[in-house]
Parts: structure tokens; sequence; C-alpha cells
């Protein structure tokens, strides 16, 4: 398996090993185009945070950057790569564990246990931040929960009896023509859910920034990338890569760090990255904050 | 190719300004990197203080960036010599870098409530704002290679640029930092204000020029604040025109040279006990302000001066009013909003004042300056005012509602209120007492007692921000002044339940007044204030306890 990378890159977060790799070698340059960094015979889809990406692989985690503070807290870190726990942007913790999602208000709060439990009874395959929530997705239903001054990012109304800072279900992403939710990704103030028939659909919004994708509003809506069907999709905080089932890969948003892997100062239509991993397969995208990953399995 | 005193030329023969703005450079990037470096080396205990709290990460970035602005201040010569491409790919890569942690830094404040941002995170973008400044204003000084070759356009641009970067950390992030933060930065502005200062002597344009002077300076020319008298430009006052005049109908009691005892018996006497005191309009608060008399706050060139040729930057609030559809907040440069906000016939070549009824440019909002600390951004404005005595006197708590109170203030809270004819406060209540005081042009205010809250129709929470001290009344609308605002699609029963608010809410009594330049009025705690600029209108607010 091959692991390709592009962006923000000032830790040295998208180099894996090598003699210049440690995060503080030289001023690292961002990478302004899809570029090898890993080669490994089996590893999962990465985990970036701002600083630093995690590759699972079967015998261990491999690691680039600068470690964040959570890094050296091993059950928090697996739980992350796991996508069973996710820090939002203003430093609240969600994680889940043993049927219920526990929130912490920080990190110290997260070292001190001292949390407090959000949504009990539950079994969730995945959680995502973004700058002030979560989502989290459950037997294809998702919930979504966080600060009230940005609910377009909650997807759903926020009523006293379905207040902001409370799990709740997103009725508008049930019942779908193509099924159920089957993976999301989230970052800045966007979000997205991928149907079970690989329709994407996209919801959220901050009233002091340009929106990433045209039409995107409070209230969970389907997302056309040229007549595709969407395999994968990762949320940057100010842009977007998505996999399509015919194997190509199509951007939209700001390129200041080179996130979108492409000479383009912006893009603000979905645009065709040409030219990746020829003869082999795409499996997944993954997205930093400022940076985009794919994952190619090599045809044998 | 020019030497380095002859580049700066009128600056440095006059007083080594710029030298002093590159000296302050040179110790914030060491102080920086050392600062970095100590947290990088000590283990993760002290979180509290400084930049430790955005993690290690970033303040190893911050470091690196630094250090390498202060190496290239350490190793400035008398005579730069120009940048070599490697070196300006350095420069500008050391920018990149800045511009990333100052976009990065500024999400947290997004992500945030003002309230519970760390202040590390305040800190990283003033000291990165810091950096990048140093970096600009060293760029721009250098010898360039194109200097003769191309004619750039004004450089003003550049010192606009400049300029902005501060600004932004103080208006964002409140400059915030023990060793430098709002102190360095206020610094860096008056030095910069000397070196403008001294450039107008030369009669140029006002521009921030760093190449050789056209002229050299003749001396006792181009002193601090004071205006040249440039086509009667600097005597030429705002527009006193005023599209909209309301009736004034229960006027308050004026009362002339109030004594400070006479005050705080007014205050300790009140006539009913439950309402406590009463609104007034003083008269002589203004006496001895600067802002009247000898730094004119009504004439665009004064204010100009002080803001360096209108190119500081300033949070003006555009639209009608802040409950309105459409309302927002934005940064523009002074100068900007004197010139395509304030008074647009400042931009004419110089029409007399007898040439009433100009209309605004058609499609151009209405921009507010409005409760702006303007004068912790500029102290040199602070100047010019006088913290009124009566500020000192003992105000009595709330009269019906004790919890509202706030702490006891150690000193007044000062705000500015700068706009446009037409400008809106709606009707709203503060949790202090306040005196309004009126510097230039004319505005209506109208009070309602706190005993009539119940009937003020106050707002809840509206997407997460709490609005209850504003009422959902629109007095100007109620009155047949404004228009309805057009995007209610109401149907016909909350329509009618509409009117009959509506209808109510006329028979609530309350007091009203113009402010004339020169009048105070004070509103006391509790009472619901309804604001209205009628012309051009500058004033300051002093909220105490």
């Amino acid at each position: 398996m091959e692991l390709y990378a592009t962006g923000f890159n000032a830790w040295n977060q998208l180099r894996f090993g090598g003699p210049d790799a440690s995060p503080e070698s030289q001023d690292p340059d961002d990478l302004h185009g899809f570029k090898l960094v890993l080669r490994n015979s089996s590893f999962e889809p990465p985990h970036a945070s701002l600083s630093c990406t995690l590759v699972k692989t079967p015998s261990s985690v491999l690691f680039a950057g600068y470690p964040d503070d959570w890094v050296k807290l091993h059950d928090l870190r697996d739980k992350m790569i796991q996508c069973l726990a996710a820090i939002a942007g203003n430093g609240i913790i969600a994680v889940y564990s043993e049927g219920s999602v526990q929130q912490y208000q920080s990190l110290a709060h997260y070292k001190a246990m001292k949390g407090r439990t959000v949504l009990s009874d539950c079994e969730i395959n995945q959680i995502v931040a973004y700058e002030t929530g979560f989502a989290a997705l459950s037997a294809g239903q998702v919930w979504t929960w966080g600060d009230e001054r940005y609910c377009a990012c909650l997807g759903r109304e926020v009523s006293e009896s379905s207040p902001a800072e409370k799990p709740c279900l997103v009725i508008q992403l049930e019942g779908l023509p193509t099924g159920r939710i089957r993976k999301l990704a989230a970052a800045g103030y966007l979000l997205t859910a991928i149907t079970e028939g690989d329709d994407l659909y996209a919801w959220g919004g901050h009233p002091g920034r340009p929106v990433i994708i045209e039409g995107i509003s409070g209230s969970p809506s389907p997302v056309l990338v040229e007549e595709n069907d969407i395999r994968d999709c990762a949320v940057g905080e100010f842009h977007v890569i998505v996999l399509t089932s015919h194997g190509d890969i199509f951007v939209i948003g700001d390129n200041v760090n080179g996130q979108l892997g492409y000479p383009i100062e912006k893009a603000s239509s979905w645009t065709r990255v040409p030219g990746i991993a020829t003869g082999s397969t795409i499996s997944a995208v993954v997205a930093g904050l400022r940076s985009s990953f794919i994952v190619v399995v090599i045809a044998k | 190719m020019y030497s380095r005193a002859e580049l700066i030329g009128v600056s440095l023969e006059n007083g080594s300004t710029l030298s002093s703005v590159f000296h302050a450079c040179g110790e914030a990037a060491q102080q920086i990197h050392r600062e970095c470096e100590e947290i990088l080396g000590t283990s993760s205990q002290s979180h509290d203080v400084g930049l430790a709290g955005c993690g290690s990460a970033l303040v190893s970035l911050l470091g690196r960036q630094a250090l390498q602005i202060s190496h290239r201040y350490q190793s400035r010569k008398s005579a730069d010599p120009p940048d070599t491409p490697t070196a300006a790919g350095k420069q500008s890569f050391v920018l990149r870098r800045l511009e990333d942690i100052i976009s990065i830094t500024y999400s947290k404040f997004y992500a945030f409530l003002f309230k519970d941002l760390p202040y590390c995170w305040r800190q990283l973008y003033t000291d990165a704002s810091i950096l990048k400044f140093c970096l600009l204003v060293e760029q721009t000084s250098r010898v360039r290679e194109d200097v003769e070759v191309e004619t750039k356009g004004p450089d003003r641009d550049e010192l606009t640029e400049v300029i902005k970067v501060l600004d932004l950390a103080l208006i964002l992030a409140g400059g915030a930092g023990q060793q430098r933060g709002r102190k360095w930065i206020d610094q860096a502005f008056e030095l910069l204000h000397r070196a403008w200062a001294a450039k107008q002597g030369t009669g140029d344009d006002a521009s921030f020029n760093m190449e050789r002077p056209k002229k050299r300076l003749r001396s006792g020319e181009g002193e601090l604040g004071v205006v040249s008298p440039d086509r009667g430009t600097a005597t030429r006052v705002f527009s006193t025109r005023e599209p909209f005049t309301p009736p004034v109908k229960h006027p308050i009691k004026r009362l002339e040279a109030v004594s400070l005892y006479a005050f705080q018996s007014h205050l300790d006497n009140p006539l009913d006990r439950k309402v406590g005191p009463q609104p007034l309009v003083l008269t002589n608060v203004v006496e001895g302000w600067p802002a009247c008399s000898t730094h004119p706050w009504n004439r665009p060139a004064y204010l100009l001066s002080q803001t360096l040729d209108g190119r500081r930057l300033v949070p003006v609030e555009i639209g009608r009013s802040y409950v309105d559809e459409g309302w927002g907040q934005k940064l523009i440069t002074f100068g900007e909003f004197l010139r395509d906000y304030i008074d647009p016939s400042l931009s004419e070549p110089e029409i007399t004042e007898t040439e009433d009824g100009l209309a605004p440019p058609p499609d151009k909002p209405i921009a507010y300056l409005a409760q702006h600390q303007l004068f912790t951004q500029f102290p040199a404005l602070r100047n010019d005012i006088l913290i009124p005595d009566y500020c000192y006197t003992s105000p009595p708590p709330h009269p019906t509602d004790r919890s509202i109170d706030q702490p006891e203030l150690d000193e007044p809270l000062l705000n500015a209120w700068f706009g446009p004819p037409g400008t809106i406060t709606p009707l709203h209540n503060d949790p202090y007492h306040n005196l309004l005081v009126q510097v230039v042009g004319r505005k209506y205010v109208r009070l309602y007692s706190p005993l009539e809250t119940e009937r003020m129709h106050a707002r809840g929470k509206e997407e997460g921000v709490e609005m209850g001290n504003t009422s959902m009344i629109d007095v100007g609308v109620i009155e047949g002044w404004d228009h309805v605002p057009q995007d209610q699609d109401q149907d016909a029963s909350d329509q009618e339940k509409n009117e009959r608010v509506q209808q109510a809410f006329k028979e609530v009594p309350f007091v009203d007044c113009i402010l004339e330049p020169g009048d105070t009025l004070y509103i006391p705690n509790g009472w619901w204030h309804y604001v209205r600029g009628l012309s051009v209108s500058f004033s300051v607010s002093f909220w105490w306890n």
C-alpha cells in the first residue's frame, strides 16, 4: 500500500522517516502536489491533526510531525485513530467507550477523567469533530451536538427539547433514497455524510466565512460531484476531497497550503486532480485541517 | 545605489524614528524567540502563562520564525545590500509561516466564545502579528534593485498593509501579552506617527515614502498633530446635513452648570424611589475638552492626522440597526470610513456647505463605528477628552433588579459612537449608569423607565447570543419614521398580534431629547434607550457604577 500526501507541512507531518524528518529540521516547506510519503505492506487510513500524522500498521503506529499532547495518551490516541474519539477546534473532546459517549472540556479534564456522559446506551461507529462540535454515526443514523452559535453545523432544529449541546438525531438524513449513512466527515464548519448507495450529503456554514461548497446550509442536502457516485469523502478546514466510484479524485476549496494537490489558487467548483496513482486502486481519502491524503492499494 | 541614510532620509535625520522602530523590532524578535525556547525547554507544568497553552508545535513554529527575523535584524548594516533571490525567497517563506500561524489562531477566535478564549491564543496572534510587522517593515526599508527601474506606485499601500497587521492584533486579539502586547504596538504606532508627521513637513502628499525624499525638511514644519493648511481642507468641518428630524414630545430636563454636589443629590433623592434618579441633560461636561476646541473632532483633517492619514483600521457596523437582517461588522480604514460612509461630500473637490440635501451614494449601506473602545486603540484621541467628574459620584444600584448590577468598575468604561445621519441603536438597556456626551452633530434619544421593562418586549437568546437587553420594538417603525423591514413573512394572525403590541407600546410613557454638540445625557442604570443619529454624529459614552 502507498500513502500520498499534499499540503501543510510546517512540522514535517507529511514526511515519514528519512534523514530530515525531524519536526524542526530546516523549515520544511508545504507539499504542493500529491507525493508518495509512505509505502508499507498494510496500513489503515491515517489520522491527521494540525501538526502530526499517525498511521496504524499491523505491528505499530507510525508517526510524522510534531506530537500533539494527546499523542502521548495511548488510549486516547488509539481511539482517535479508530475514529471513536475526536477533538473539536475549541478543545472539547468526545470519546466513545463501552456504550456511551463521554465529553471532556479540555485535555486537562480528560487527563483528570473529569468528563460527563452526553449519550448513553448507544453503539457508535464513528465520531467526527468540527470547530465547535461533533457528529456521531450509529447504525446508519447521525447525531450532532455543539455550540449553539453555529447551529447550521448541527443540521437539525435547535429547540428546548433538542438543545444544541445535547446529541440529537439529524432527521433529514433518515429515509434517504440511497439508504442509510455509512460514513461521516467534518472539519471547520462543514460536515458531510455518505449513504450506503454512495450519495454525498453536506451541511454547515459559518456566517463570517465564504462557503466551500455552493448552496450548503443548515439543512443537509445532496452534493453533486459531476454526477459521480462517491466512495469516500474527507473534509479539511477550508477544503474537501472526494473519491468517486471511478477512482477519480475531486477537490474543492482553498489551496493556501497546497492542500488541493493541484496547482491552482483555489477551486470554487469541483476540480479533478489528474494523474494520481495510475494502474493502482485508490481505497480512501483523508484530510488534515490543511492537508490531503490518498491511500493506494497497489494492484498485484 | 543610495546609502541607507538618504533612503530613509527625512525620518532618520528627524529623530531617527524609523531606526527606533527597527530597534524595537529586533528586540521583540529576539525576545519572542527566547520565550518560545524557554517554554519548549520546561516540562509542561506552567501551561497557564504566556504562549504555552497553544501547544508546543505552534510555540516551536513561532520560535523558528522569530529566530529568522532576529537574525535578519542582527545582520543589518548601515547600507544593506539588496536581497538576493534566495534571501528574498526565505523572507517570503517566513512571512507565509507567520500567516499560517495567524490564520490558525484566528480560527480559535471563532471556535471559542470570546470570554472563554484562552489568553494564549490572543498572545500568539499578537506575537505573530508583531513579527509579521517587523518582517514587512524591514523588507520595505531595504534597497531594492528595482527602485530605479520601476517607479513603484505610491508606497502608501505598503504602509497601509503594515499598519493593518498591528491594528488587527489590537482589534481582534486585544494586543495580548505581558512583555510586548498592546504596549509594544502603541509604541510602534507612536513612532510611525512621528515619522509620518515629520514627512508631512516636506510638503509631499502624506505618503510613507521610504525612498529618497523630493525635498529636504524645512525646520519648524511637520510637528506632531499639526495639519498643514492645504487648500482649506484643514479647516473644513463635517456636513451638518440632517435628512430627518424627529419631534421631541416629552423633553428631558436640562440643567446648566450642575455642581458635583448637586448631581450626587440628584442621584440620592429621586422623586420616586421605585424608579430611582431621572434622566438629565447636562450642558457643562465638555468644558475644557480639546475635542471641542484645539483638537477639533468636527474636522476630518484633524481625525485623519491622528490615524496615520486615515490608514488605521477601525471596526464598523454595516446596516441600519444591529437587529436588522443583513447587519454585519467589517474592518475598514478610518479614511475609507470617513470618505465613503460618514461624509461623502469630503471626497468632492470643495463644496460650499450651503449646498444642502446631498444624497448619499444610493446603494451604500449605513456604517457605524459603535461601542468601540476607540480610546484604547488611539491613546492620542483619549487625551482630547476628560472623564467627567460626575463619574466619580456613587450612583444607586439598579432600581428593580439588583442581580443586573455589575462588579464595581475601577474606572469608567469609555466607548466611541461615530456615524453618519440615520444610525440607529435599537431600544435596549445597559447594566451601568451612562453619561452620553455629544461631541459632534446631533442625536435623538428616547428613554423608557425600568418600571416599564415588562412592556418593552425583551428578546431572548437568538442563535446562541443573549439578546435579553434588547427590545423587539422598533421605535422608528412605530412612530412612522422608518419603513417596516421587508423580510417578515407573517400570516394575518401574526400581523394582528403585532399591531396590538405596537398599539399597546404607543401608550407607554417616555421622555426624549435631541442632543446638541456639547450636551451630555445622563442615562440612569436600567433605563431603556433608543438612539438615532440625525446628522454626522460623534459621541462618547462613559459607563460607571
